[in-house]
């Protein structure tokens, strides 16, 4: 790398790191939060569902989720998240949308270095399509 | 292929950003070694959703909904995991024979040999009536034919009954008294069309979800689309109503009538329609004019049914007027709510006559569409013929000419088929109750917990006098602990056959892996019973395909006629709804409908046409508002009703195997409104003995606000808290139907 | 075509996807993946990190929802002197 390239790359690491700065102070200098890998308590729950004790431990989520169409339909939380304790997977993977969705996950995961997963455009818990450009195109059946 | 230094770049480059939003940053989960996908349908529900099952080293690892199907890709939480029913812990694996009193492990060749010399000694010692087969709505097609031709033709025992006598008998019953034939004339396609639903007796966002999710994208789509929903309780299916009724457990049957007097009263009665397609009926006879209908309705007034049901008249009133709006398409869905009932083929009847009533028939949109639970209760069982008064295709056994039919066609000489009809399923345990019936044969279905009354029959499943044969694929279920012969069954995915669900479609679902260890198809079982039992020239199949070119043949010229359903074509196909009667035929949407139904002449003067019935009309039966068998006094002061939740599927033994569904709503509770629990002085969590005059079981309680006073629910899934040792075993005395959804209880703190 | 950029992209409290978006349409920039609520993830190819800079400002200032964008991974993949 020639001297000139790497200041020129340096300058512009550190113009990103400043450009949020008027905005919102969330975004300037701070380096995001290490998240942790999302551990659930290992509940008994076989005497009820995932939403009955949301709808007070995370109410939020569980009304996002209820009044989406996941909600109305009964797509519930173990669905995406798995089970309770050694089960439970924090981030959703894209296995859970193909089952139902897989030419809209197809349209966007085989494009060359296409989307790799659904929330970038889809809210979690309400997924409601964002109305926008859609990149699915037209999605079409057949064989997986 | 090499990857570039810029591909390598951008992947890396990918990883760190996904790293820091948390996210494992591993690239998109591709598979071990490839997957291969196989087309095939989905093991719950009578919904039949198509999908494609994945397996990678010999196993089922994925499923993915088939897009081209009529559920559009879409697959409801339970077929969604599906995979892990397949290699579940209690998978039953090896032959068991009991032999002083314990399960042993036998060889095939013990267990079929002990088999086969039970059933014919009973048969020699007292009769081709001492023995029996209760099979499934849940086996393919194929198999309960084996099943009903080695049992009726070879055998010589039309006691060959199943499970659909427990769900779907009064819906059967229903159909042909009205109509002359069994099954809906409509579609799925119907609901794209409808403007007013009418949902009575079905939790239809729980029980048959994808379904529900149609209804929901037409209610949204559709202009001013209406959905009425009755259902004494508030389930998950009422968040889209536009109109809940809550009544009386067991009095839909005044409101019913109220509904048809008031489209009387409000002239919303298509008379052209009433004219050119329409008997009047009361008991058995179908001799009544329409004044007599009009007379029997004059009491149903709504306020009336109102203060019968314990309603209100003017939802009732609102009801009517909704689906009997002029120009506008109405559909009707119900399941066990009206079905499982001493009077369920009344109020079968009753739904049907809205339709009659009004010509709300035979259009886009405008159908009497019964749902169906099991997967293949309306192909292999209904249509199969596989019940104790059937004959394949509609034929009768009590009808001589049907049974010569089935003669010639089976080869096998005249007089060969008994002329009466066996014991269905309730009279087939009351059999092995009073040692009559020494010998049953149960496939595919657990009715050591389904049964009504279950602790009655378990007594008899499991008495020295009976010889109970199972084949399952699982082990222990509450039926297999009681049997002297556990044959291991496979399972969905290592079977190929025909399933035909509620809309009139008939499916393939191709074999996708192996049996595990010894078990075998339910079709090979029975096929070597026939061969041990000395019927090889009436069951020489060697593979479902051969039985299936068979079966085609016996539809022909009935007005089930789906001998164009080559099994190339249905390979090719993502369902195929009957009449389909020559190979090019696209199928029928419609039926009774000219231009759609093929069984309809082009030229026929009235756009329908009721062929199923001598008169080439519908009949609108005068059923009068009757109680349930049994309800509430003094001693037993509350209704009980029994049910299902979205988590589970019928008696769990697959449903339980699923990690996520095992931690959902697997265990039973009796759900309860707040303002009985705050009588009886108890609050979620705590523990209830519920007692009927026939059992008893300890539930903890759960609050439900959509609840109904008085009414308590307890789902039908859980093993070890059997709801069916409270519920009643009265029938309806036409379909043999048992009454699950209705009988008293008291409920004590426990 | 020679530098690639990972990037975080933090956004508003529940506009990620909206966000996300919207840059579909910005040439170069790639969505990997989001949080579905105010994170998304990029990979970013452009001429130079001249035009990287010009485009993540135009961004910013273009956005309001838009709170900042991190790098996470920076390369000249044009080194090898291709």
């Amino acid at each position: 790398m020639t001297t000139a390239r790497t200041k020129k790359i340096a300058s512009f690491l550190a113009l990103l790191l400043a450009a949020g700065g008027g905005a919102a102070c969330a975004a300037s200098g701070k380096s995001p939060p290490a998240t942790t890998r999302g551990v659930h308590p290992d509940v008994g729950a076989s005497a009820d569902t995932c939403s009955a004790c949301h709808a007070d431990a995370t109410p939020e989520v569980a009304r996002a989720w209820r009044n989406g169409r996941h909600g109305l339909e009964l797509v519930e939380c173990f669905v995406c998240h798995g089970s309770t304790g050694a089960d439970f997977r924090l981030q959703p993977e894209l296995g859970s949308c193909a089952g139902c969705h897989p030419s809209e996950v197809r349209s966007v995961t085989r494009a060359a270095g296409g989307i790799q997963d659904c929330f970038s455009c889809h809210p979690a818990h309400a997924l409601r399509p964002v109305k926008n450009s859609s990149p699915h195109g037209k999605t079409e059946g057949g064989r997986p | 292929m090499t990857v570039s230094r810029r591909d390598f770049l951008k992947t890396t480059a990918a990883a760190s950003a996904l790293a820091a939003l948390g996210s494992p940053g591993r690239a998109l989960a591709s598979p071990a070694g490839p997957m291969t996908w196989t087309k095939s349908v989905c093991r719950y529900c009578g919904t039949g959703c198509g999908l494609y099952v994945g397996v990678q080293d010999g196993k089922v690892k994925a499923v993915q909904g088939d897009r081209d199907n009529h559920n559009a890709g879409f697959l409801c939480l339970k077929g969604f995991l599906l995979p892990q029913i397949m290699a579940a812990p209690d998978r039953h694996l090896h032959p068991l024979v009991r032999t002083n009193g314990k399960l042993v492990r036998a060889s095939w060749d013990e267990a079929m040999g002990l088999v086969a010399s039970r059933f014919k000694e009973a048969i020699e010692k007292h009769g081709p009536d001492a023995v029996g087969f209760y099979g499934s709505g849940q086996g393919l097609t194929e198999e309960t034919y084996v099943a009903n031709k080695l049992f009726k033709a070879g055998l010589r025992t039309n006691n060959v009954d199943g499970n659909p006598r427990l769900c779907m008998a009064s819906a059967t019953a229903g159909y042909v008294s009205t109509y002359g034939k069994d099954e809906p004339m409509g579609c799925y396609e119907d609901i794209d069309h409808a403007d007013v639903f009418l949902i009575v007796g079905s939790n239809t966002a729980e029980a048959h979800p994808i379904l529900f999710r149609r209804i929901v994208q037409r209610k949204e789509k559709g202009k001013g689309v209406k959905v009425i929903v009755l259902d004494p309780r508030r389930t998950p299916t009422s968040r889209i109503a536009d109109l809940h009724i809550s009544f009386t457990p067991g009095t839909d049957l005044a409101i019913l009538n109220a509904m048809a007097n008031v489209l009387l009263g409000d002239g919303l009665a298509d008379e052209a329609f009433v004219k050119g397609h329409v008997a009047f009926g009361e008991g058995a006879e179908a001799n009544k004019a329409f004044e007599d209908y009009k007379r029997f309705l004059a009491e149903y007034t709504p306020a009336h049914a109102a203060q019968v049901a314990g309603c209100n008249p003017e939802d009732i009133v609102k009801a009517a007027r909704w689906f009997g709006e002029k120009g506008r398409a109405a559909m009707s869905m119900w399941t066990m709510g009206l079905n499982q009932r001493t009077k369920g083929v009344w109020a079968n009847n009753l739904v049907h006559n809205l339709h009659l009533l009004t010509g709300k028939i035979g259009l886009p949109g405008s159908t009497p569409l019964s749902l169906t639970g099991q997967p293949n209760a309306c192909g292999g069982v209904r249509d199969g013929g596989a019940l104790s008064h059937l004959l394949p295709y509609g034929r009768l056994v009590a009808n001589e000419k049907h049974r010569e039919e089935m003669e010639k066609l089976w080869g096998v000489a005249k007089g060969t088929l008994a002329p009466k009809p066996g014991l269905s399923a309730m009279d087939l345990f009351r059999g092995m109750e009073e040692g009559k019936l020494k010998c049953l044969y149960v496939m595919c279905t657990n009715p050591g917990q389904s049964l009504p009354n279950v602790d009655r029959y378990r007594k008899a499943m499991a008495s020295e006098s009976s010889f109970l044969v199972v084949a399952e694929a699982y082990h222990p279920t509450r039926t297999s602990e009681l049997a002297d012969v556990v044959l291991p069954a496979a399972l969905w995915a290592e079977k190929e056959g025909v399933y035909g669900c509620t809309e009139r479609r008939y499916q393939l679902l191709a074999k996708a892996v192996e049996p595990p260890a010894e078990a075998r198809t339910d079709f090979e079982i029975l096929c070597e019973l026939a061969r041990r039992l000395g019927h090889e020239k009436l069951i020489p199949f060697q593979k479902p395909e051969e039985a299936w070119a068979e079966i085609l043949t016996l539809s022909k010229g009935t007005p089930y006629d789906f001998s164009g359903m080559t099994r190339e074509r249905l390979r090719d196909s993502h369902g195929l709804l009957w009449p389909l009667p020559a190979h090019g035929h696209p199928g029928t949407k419609r039926r009774y409908v000219r231009g759609e139904d093929p069984l309809v002449p082009a030229a026929h003067p009235q756009r329908v046409l009721f062929y199923g019935r001598p008169d080439k009309r519908a009949v609108i039966w005068l059923r009068p508002h009757k109680p349930p068998e049994e309800v509430p006094d003094a001693a037993y002061p509350m209704y009980f009703t029994t049910g299902r939740v979205m988590e589970h599927w019928h008696t769990g033994t697959m449903t339980r195997n699923c990690r996520e569904l095992r931690q959902a709503n697997s265990e039973a509770v009796a759900e309860m409104h707040p303002a009985d629990a705050a009588r009886l002085g108890v609050k979620s969590g705590d523990l209830v003995r519920i007692s009927s005059r026939r059992g008893h079981e300890k539930f903890q309680v759960r609050l439900a606000e959509g609840g109904r006073p008085g009414l308590v629910f307890v789902h039908m899934h859980d093993d070890q808290r059997m709801c069916n040792r409270i519920t009643i075993d009265a029938v309806d005395p036409v379909s043999r139907q048992p009454e699950f959804k209705i009988c008293a209880i008291k409920v004590e703190k426990a | 075509m020679s530098v690639v950029a990972g990037l975080l992209i933090e956004t508003v409290v529940g506009a990620a996807p909206r966000v996300a978006a919207r840059l579909l349409r910005v040439a170069g920039l790639e969505i990997q993946g989001g949080d579905g609520d105010h994170r998304l993830a990029a990979v970013w190819s452009a001429a130079g990190g001249s035009s990287l800079e010009e485009a993540a400002q135009q961004i910013l200032a273009d956005d309001p929802e838009v709170l900042g964008i991190y790098p996470t991974f920076v390369a000249d993949d044009a080194e090898e002197g291709v």
